[in-house]
């Protein structure tokens, strides 16, 4: 029902913003949808992570938490190998001959489980830590490697074992 | 007239989405509050960033998928390098770090600084359009902008040892006695005792005239001919002055032609003369001010993308 003076009702605003709720959710349904957003390289990446993010977890309560890069052999198509890449506030971090992981932004404490095939290496799960990390040797850790999680007083030790 | 009262015309439909409403407003709050919705809005943003990287509306910071470029003021600890350079405020904010897949990392973006990189662990500067290595290194780079600053451009140069000058030889026949100048250092020597070492040019040429005069026989000098030659920085031949003949009054315009260096007129004109020559051999070396001031960048920016690049 308009009002005489020809504003917003109660009711009208109401519905305005339900109808806008409902447009946004509509979007981003459409979007999933349509997009190509389910790739095997990120989602193990993105999987990777949320195993490393409640090791981390586990290190912050007392305990010892550990990480491990299965030794997945790859489809066609698949990424070679997955890694865990501690770029700190580094923005890459050299893995062989004329090839680095690059984070792509500029962060600090940062770690990112990269994909690595044939060609390139890509490094799209990420996160930024509370606290730096030391690991010894390498910045990465690779295929059928396995890490202890400490946290000491401020920083975490990631010890390969 | 009777009383208007504004009304909301309530029915249960009304109701219910009014109640609906304030429970997700609660939730909401109660999300935010608790930080419980941070990983929706997270992926929420990462999804939206998606699409704007798919619409090519936002930019994913890769260039041709193979380096990152950002603007180096955005950089954390970007502000301390680009406070430190010698450089105009405009090209500063040009300035970016290109962090490739292929493990090279440059600085680009300003003309006026000209580009870096590192490549395979080398330092390189572009050159035109070729890369070359880079190889000055500071071994304090305080103390280098502090002396930049505070010495002068040739007491700099002594310092540094950047860029010797040839050097300028007088020595005796059989070169026992010698006084070698280069890069406004002399050093004067009788056999292998060294009589002076300094930069001063009266002193210098005294404490030889000294070693090419003397003792005094009868009442007169007991002297030896005296030659002079220009020998490049690094060339340690010192016979061949003496060898091909260029006598001290070639260039002092000896009264008697003997040859030799022994009266107060010869000083005279050998200090006169020498001063042309020091203004001459300095003058071959191009590097100015700017010149130490790219060396300076360049030491600041090779220690940025080293903190940039592993």
């Amino acid at each position: 029902m308009k009002s005489k003076k020809g504003e917003l009702t109660t009711n009208e605003l109401l519905e305005i913003i339900l109808v806008v709720a409902g447009i946004v959710l509509l979007a981003v349904f459409f979007y999933s949808l349509v997009s190509p957003m389910w790739d095997k390289g990120d989602e193990t990446s993105k999987a990777y992570l949320e195993s490393l993010m409640s090791q981390i977890e586990t290190a912050d309560d007392g305990g010892v938490g550990e990480f491990f890069i299965w030794p997945i052999e790859s489809n066609e198509g698949d990424p070679v190998g997955y890694y865990l890449v501690y770029f700190g506030d580094k923005l890459s971090i050299s893995f062989a001959e004329e090839r680095s992981f690059v984070s792509g932004g500029d962060n600090k404490n940062y770690v990112c489980i990269c994909s690595s095939s044939e060609e390139v290496e890509i490094c799209n799960a990420c996160k930024d830590l509370k606290f730096p990390v030391i690991l010894s040797g390498e910045s990465y850790i690779g295929k059928g490697e396995k890490i202890a999680i400490t946290k000491m007083e401020d920083y975490y030790e990631f010890k390969r074992v | 007239m009777s009383e208007k009262k504004a009304s909301v015309d309530w029915t249960i439909g009304r109701l219910l989405t009014f109640v609906l409403l304030i429970i997700v407003l609660v939730l909401v709050i109660y999300g935010i509050s608790t930080k419980g919705l941070n990983p929706l809005f997270e992926r929420l943003g990462g999804m939206f960033d998606s699409v704007l990287i798919l619409l090519h509306v936002k930019d994913d910071g890769f260039e041709n998928d193979n380096c990152y470029v950002e603007k180096v003021s955005v950089l954390s600890d970007g502000d301390i390098l680009l406070g430190n350079l010698y450089l105009n405020e405009a090209e500063k904010e040009k300035i970016e770090l290109n962090v490739c897949r292929d493990s090279v990392c440059a600085i680009k973006g300003s003309e006026e600084l000209g580009e870096y990189r590192f490549n395979k662990g080398v330092f390189e500067k572009k050159k035109g359009e070729e890369w070359g290595v880079y190889l000055f290194s500071i071994r304090d780079i305080n103390v280098f902008k502090e002396d930049l600053e505070k010495l002068s451009l040739e007491e700099f140069k002594i310092k540094y040892d950047v860029d010797r000058t040839r050097q300028f030889v007088l020595t005796r026949s059989n070169i026992l006695a010698i006084a070698v100048w280069s890069s406004g250092t002399w050093v004067v020597k009788d056999k292998d005792k060294i009589v002076y070492s300094g930069s001063s040019d009266d002193e210098a040429l005294e404490s030889f005239k000294e070693l090419v005069n003397g003792p005094k026989i009868f009442g007169s000098w007991f002297s030896s001919f005296v030659y002079y030659g220009i020998l490049d920085a690094n060339d340690r031949d010192y016979f061949k002055v003496a060898s091909v003949e260029t006598g001290i009054s070639n260039l002092v315009g000896d009264d008697g032609v003997n040859g030799f260096l022994d009266t107060e007129e010869d000083m005279i004109n050998l200090k006169s003369e020498f001063s042309k020559i020091k203004e001459s051999l300095l003058d071959e070396i191009n590097f100015d001010k700017e010149d130490f001031q790219e060396i300076y960048n360049a030491h600041l920016i090779k220690n940025f993308i080293i903190s940039k690049c592993g």
